[in-house]
C-alpha cells in the first residue's frame, strides 16, 4: 500500500510542479540568450548609454533568476502543507481514513513525496542557473578562457584533509542535512495535526500558532544544546590543527542526534493523533 | 452465530452534545437494514464509528469479529454524506484509484454503472454537479464486494430517477454474505427494500425488528410506525 500511496502523492505534486518546471526552463533559455547579448553589450558597446541600459537590464535578469530559485521550494512547502491538511482534516479525510492503509504508510509516503519534490526543486534551481549562466559563458568564451588560465584554484580536498575533515565528515554532513529536511516536514505535520485536534473553527490559524509554538520549543532546546556544545568546545584545548575536524564531526554528530530525536518525537506524536484523535465533522 | 457488525456499549461524546449513548447492536449477514431516525438522532455518528472516521469515547465496535481499524476498512464500503472526491481527478482516474486500493473493487462494474447513470467517465470531477458526484460516490461504493456497506443518506440529494436506480442497485447487489445499512430519514422511500429496521433517537436504539413482522404486528407502514414511536418518545421527554 505504501507504493500506491506514494504514486498518488507524487501525481498530486507533479500536477503543479511539472508545468512550473517546464515554464522555468523555458524562461531560463530566454534569459540565457538575453544574458549572452547583454553581457556582450556591457563589455563591448561603444555607446555608454546602451552599455548602461544593458547593465541595468542584466541586473534585473539576475534578480529575476535569483527570485525564480525560490518558486519551486515555496510551491513544495505550500503543497506539502495543503496535501497533509486536505488529506486528513477536510472532507477528503473521509476517503483517506476509509482506505485500508496504515497511518504509517500514509505518513511515510507523504514524507517521501515531499522530499522527492524538494530534490526536484533543487535540481530545477541548479538547471535554471546553469542554463542562464551558459548564455554568458558562450557569449564571452574568449574572456572566460583567459580567466580560467590565470585563476588559482580554491581550497582543495587535500587542504580540508589537513584540517581533519574526512569522508566521515561528509557522510555525517549529508545525514544531518537529510534529517534536517525530514524534521522540518514532520514539524509541519505535527503542528497541523495538533491544530486540527485542538480547534473546530479557524483551524489554519490555530495550526499556524501551533507551528510557532512547537518551533519555539524546538529552537529553544536546540539553542541550549548548541550553547552546551560550544562551551565544551571552547573549554577543550585545541593544540593541533587536525583537531578542528574532530570537533566539527562531534558537533555535526550531536546535531544529528538532536534532529533524530526531533524526527522520532514528531513522527510518533503525529501518528498517535492521526490514529486516535481524529474526529471528522 | 457470527455477526457482520457488533457494537457493545458504544458511546460518542462530542463534548457539547452526545452523539451516541451506549449503543448495543449485533447485525447478522445477508440483510438490508434501515437505520432510521430524525436529524441529529445519531445515525451518522454510528456509521462514522463503524467506518473508523470517529474514535469512540467508550465501548467497542467490530466488523466480522475484528475491531474497527486498518483491517476492517478493507471489508467496509462506506458512503458518507460528504463529497470526498479529489476534484482534480477524472471520473476514470478515481475508478483506477479505488481499483488500486480496494482488492474487492470491480472496475468494470463501476464503469458499467456509471454509464447506466449517464456519467461520462472522461469528465473531471470538478466539472460535475453535486448530485452527479454523489452518484459517482455511490457507484464506487456499490462496485465493491464488501462484507458491510454503510450508506449514509444515499438518496437524499439525487433526482427521483437516480433514486430508483440506487434502490435497485442496493437490492441487486444483495448477497447472503454481506449486510447493507441504509441510514435515512426518508423512510417511505427505502421501506420497500429493507429486511430489518432500527429506529434511532437521541443516540439510542428505540426499536428494532423485521420490517414484514412489524408491519403485520402493528398494521402500519414503517413510516407511520416511526412517526408514532417518535411522537411518543418526544412527548415523554
Amino acid at each position: 500500500m505504501f507504493g500506491k500511496c506514494l504514486k498518488y502523492e507524487l501525481r498530486s505534486y507533479s500536477r503543479l510542479l511539472v508545468p512550473t518546471f517546464i515554464a522555468i526552463m523555458a524562461v531560463s533559455v530566454l534569459m540565457s540568450v538575453a544574458v549572452g547579448v547583454l553581457t556582450r553589450l556591457v563589455g563591448y558597446s561603444q555607446n555608454e548609454l546602451i552599455g548602461a541600459i544593458a547593465a541595468i537590464l542584466l541586473y534585473f535578469i539576475i534578480l529575476a533568476v535569483y527570485l525564480s530559485l525560490f518558486i519551486i521550494p515555496v510551491m513544495v512547502f505550500v503543497l506539502t502543507v495543503r496535501r497533509f491538511y486536505t488529506s486528513f482534516f477536510t472532507d477528503e479525510g473521509y476517503l483517506t481514513f476509509t482506505l485500508p492503509v496504515s497511518v504509517d504508510h500514509h505518513l511515510m509516503s507523504k514524507l517521501l513525496a515531499a522530499a522527492i519534490a524538494d530534490i526536484f526543486g533543487v535540481i530545477t534551481a541548479i538547471l535554471s542557473v546553469v542554463i542562464v549562466a551558459s548564455g554568458a559563458f558562450i557569449a564571452n568564451a574568449d574572456i572566460i578562457k583567459n580567466l580560467i588560465g590565470s585563476t588559482t584554484p580554491g581550497m582543495s580536498f587535500e587542504d580540508l584533509k589537513m584540517l581533519g575533515v574526512s569522508v566521515v565528515t561528509i557522510i555525517i554532513f549529508i545525514v544531518t542535512a537529510i534529517l534536517g529536511v525530514i524534521a522540518n516536514y514532520l514539524l509541519l505535520y505535527l503542528s497541523i495535526s495538533l491544530g486540527c485536534m485542538l480547534a473546530k473553527k479557524h483551524r489554519l490559524i490555530v495550526c499556524g500558532a501551533c507551528y510557532l509554538g512547537v518551533n519555539t520549543v524546538v529552537s529553544t532546546l536546540s539553542s541550549v544544546v548548541s550553547t552546551v556544545i560550544m562551551f565544551v568546545m571552547t573549554s577543550a584545548m585545541i593544540t593541533q590543527i587536525d583537531q578542528v575536524g574532530i570537533i566539527f564531526n562531534a558537533m555535526l554528530g550531536v546535531i544529528s542526534v538532536f534532529l533524530a530525536i526531533e524526527v522520532v518525537a514528531c513522527y510518533f506524536i503525529t501518528r498517535y493523533i492521526l490514529k486516535n484523535k481524529v474526529n471528522l465533522d | 452465530m457470527s455477526y457482520v457488525l457488533e457494537a457493545k456499549n458504544l458511546v460518542k461524546d462530542y463534548g457539547g452534545g452526545v452523539g451516541l449513548l451506549g449503543m448495543d447492536l449485533e447485525l447478522p449477514k445477508g440483510k438490508i437494514v434501515g437505520l432510521l431516525g430524525s436529524n441529529g438522532s445519531g445515525k451518522t455518528t454510528f456509521l462514522k464509528l463503524v467506518a473508523g472516521i470517529l474514535t469512540p469515547t467508550a465501548g467497542e465496535v467490530s466488523v466480522c469479529g475484528t475491531p474497527v481499524g486498518e483491517l476492517t476498512k478493507g471489508m467496509v464500503a462506506y458512503l458518507p454524506e460528504r463529497t470526498y472526491l479529489n476534484n482534480w481527478m477524472k471520473v476514470s482516474e478515481i475508478v483506477e484509484y479505488f481499483s488500486d486500493f480496494y482488492e474487492d473493487f470491480d472496475a468494470e462494474k463501476a464503469l458499467s454503472m456509471l454509464a447506466d447513470l449517464g456519467v461520462d467517465a472522461n469528465l473531471k470531477l470538478k466539472t460535475l454537479s453535486k448530485g452527479t458526484k454523489e452518484k459517482v460516490q455511490l457507484v464506487l461504493v456499490m462496485a465493491r464486494k464488501a462484507k458491510l456497506y454503510l450508506l449514509d443518506e444515499p438518496i437524499a440529494g439525487v433526482d427521483p430517477v437516480a433514486r430508483e436506480y440506487i434502490l435497485d442497485t442496493i437490492v441487486s447487489n444483495y448477497n447472503k454474505e454481506a449486510t447493507v445499512i441504509v441510514s435515512t430519514h426518508l423512510i417511505a422511500d427505502v421501506e420497500p427494500v429493507l429486511d430489518d429496521f432500527l429506529f434511532v433517537h437521541r443516540g439510542r436504539v428505540l426499536m428494532r425488528g423485521e420490517v414484514a413482522e412489524a408491519k403485520a404486528k402493528y398494521g402500519k407502514t414503517l413510516d407511520e410506525l416511526f412517526r408514532e414511536v417518535y411522537k411518543k418518545c418526544s412527548a415523554n421527554v
